[in-house]
């Protein structure tokens, strides 16, 4: 599982399955207005062995309880949600507290392709390409105040267009939240799109975080709101059952969740007599992590 | 209405639900191995069959209080949705081992650690006898021995609700519904016990009247 991440833009590797230029990414562009192409371009940070899900995987197995809590409820019913017109509203200890136009703030980042593998706390995997650009740029355009230590992200709270809503399995709206250097890390992704195309609202469309050294759950969809603040944020999960899920989250395998073993996870997409694969340390992303959690205890920690 | 109910119940052999439950079953491995249930085949194999095996260990509870209070004569399916029920719950743990977890030697730490699957094995090896059990040579040779060997569905049906309940990550409302049903039909046979034992000590008059 050795592999390295490099900060370099690559040619496309996985994007073969028809690369179209996501409209919004195609308008960022457009905005950018003479800058350097942005789209189609690729970051590799991720263990080498990574051979991306089909799209079909991607957008029909998903854990999006909004939209209901099989994995096949987001496919069927979150087309409902608009994503058009969205805007992101930050809040907190940043300089330049607002409600920014997603249109806005793609027109100032850089949107990279990234192959991240997904892994969810249910002990399961998929490798994904995401398209999106980093949680730090988006801070950075708020400007974060140098006291501030964690940022909260919010999913959109919507009883109209989110079905799962009436279901009151958690204390809605879905809230997660990171250590400030967690979400300014250059691995921590803003996504707005897979396989080059835009988002759909099961993937948490228009914009939802990636962080993938983390458990999938972590990973907040839709979002429209984040507030950056001094106190660690509660989140749903922890909220919903605190010796289950931690603020934490970093895929581990020697700790285990109370009910099955996080010490390998199965492969999604690879048929009834696929084999479970050993799960990494963060993910495969330790050696880009790992320093963030010098000398805590990741057991306590979970 | 029960009457044309019953006619028709009549008509069905109980054979039918042997064959149906087989295919069924089998059917949908195949369908599963063919790549049509989805990114995750071995758990939805793995968690339909639980499911339909705790379905049919319930309605088999239901048979004697549907004949009692509602008048639906359904006895003659009641060995074979037990039986049926014990091979799904065979099906169940042997994806569970093979294609899900993958290993004895992991199948072994995980059913002594974790709570759920204590149930679930708990019922799985009382199951067992049952179906070893279900057979008429069985009940003649076992005579009272029989009748109380099988009370023990009174034990593995509970189990396994509570193994469905604590296996979800949230409460599902399929696994609450099949725990509140099952709760009401031991209920209803605990009052029938008791009331046999005490005719006059327990129930209001009435209700005694209506039974």
């Amino acid at each position: 599982m050795r592999y390295h991440w490099e900060n370099q833009f690559k040619e496309n590797e996985v994007t073969d399955e028809k690369v179209f230029f996501n409209r919004r990414q195609f308008l960022a562009g457009g905005a950018g207005l003479g800058a350097a192409l942005t789209v189609g371009t690729h970051l590799r940070a991720a263990p080498s062995d990574l051979v991306a899900n089909s799209y079909e995987d991607i957008t029909t197995y998903n854990n999006y309880y909004e939209f209901g809590t099989r994995k096949s409820d987001p496919a069927k019913h979150a087309h409902t949600l608009k994503t058009t017109p969205w805007a992101i509203r930050i809040e907190g200890e940043v300089e330049r507290p607002g409600t920014y136009a997603l249109e806005d703030i793609m027109a100032k980042v850089q949107i990279e392709e990234r192959l991240y593998r997904l892994r969810c706390v249910e002990a399961w995997s998929m490798v994904i390409p995401w398209n999106g650009f980093m949680l730090k740029d988006l801070l950075n355009i708020a400007g974060v105040k140098s006291s501030a230590k964690y940022v909260a992200l919010r999913t959109a709270n919507r009883p109209d267009e989110m079905p799962g809503l009436r279901n009151r399995v958690l204390d809605w709206p879905y809230q997660e939240g990171l250590r400030m250097d967690e979400a300014m890390h250059p691995l921590t992704l803003m996504a707005t799109g897979v396989y080059g195309k835009d988002l759909l609202g099961q993937n948490g469309a228009p914009v939802r975080l990636v962080v993938p050294w983390k458990y999938g759950f972590k990973s907040a969809k839709s979002i429209d709101n984040i507030v950056v603040t001094n106190r660690q944020p509660m989140t749903a999960w922890n909220n919903a059952a605190p010796q289950e899920y931690g603020f934490y989250a970093n895929v581990n395998p020697q700790v285990d969740h109370p009910r099955w073993s996080q010490a390998s996870e199965r492969v999604i997409g690879q048929g009834l007599f696929a084999k479970r694969r050993p799960t990494d340390m963060f993910n495969g992303y330790g050696p880009e992590v790992a320093a963030l959690y010098d000398g805590m205890d990741m057991t306590r920690n979970y | 209405m029960i009457e044309r109910l019953n006619g028709l119940l009549r008509r069905i052999p109980a054979w039918s639900l042997y064959l149906g439950m087989t295919l069924w079953a089998l059917g949908f491995f195949l369908y599963g191995a063919m790549g049509n249930l989805g990114p995750d085949p071995a758990r939805v194999i793995e968690h339909q069959y639980g499911q339909v095996a705790l379905y049919l260990l319930v309605i088999g509870l239901a048979i004697t209080p549907l004949r009692r209070l509602v008048g639906i004569n359904a006895l003659k399916f009641r060995r074979a949705l037990g039986i049926m029920a014990a091979i799904l719950v065979i099906g169940h743990f042997s994806v569970w081992l093979l294609l899900d977890v993958q290993s004895l030697e992991k199948a072994l730490a995980e059913l002594v650690k974790r709570r759920h699957l204590i149930f679930g094995i708990i019922a799985v090896i009382l199951i067992l006898p049952l179906l070893a059990t279900s057979n008429n040579l069985a009940v003649r040779k076992m005579r009272d021995g029989w009748r109380k060997l099988h009370s023990l569905t009174y034990i593995i049906v509970p189990l396994a609700a509570t193994h469905y309940i604590l296996s979800t990550k949230t409460i599902e409302p399929a696994a609450a519904i099949l725990m509140g049903v099952t709760v009401a039909l031991l209920g209803l046979r605990l009052y029938w016990t008791l009331k046999r034992r005490w005719p006059n000590g327990f129930a209001p008059p009435k209700a005694q009247k209506r039974i």
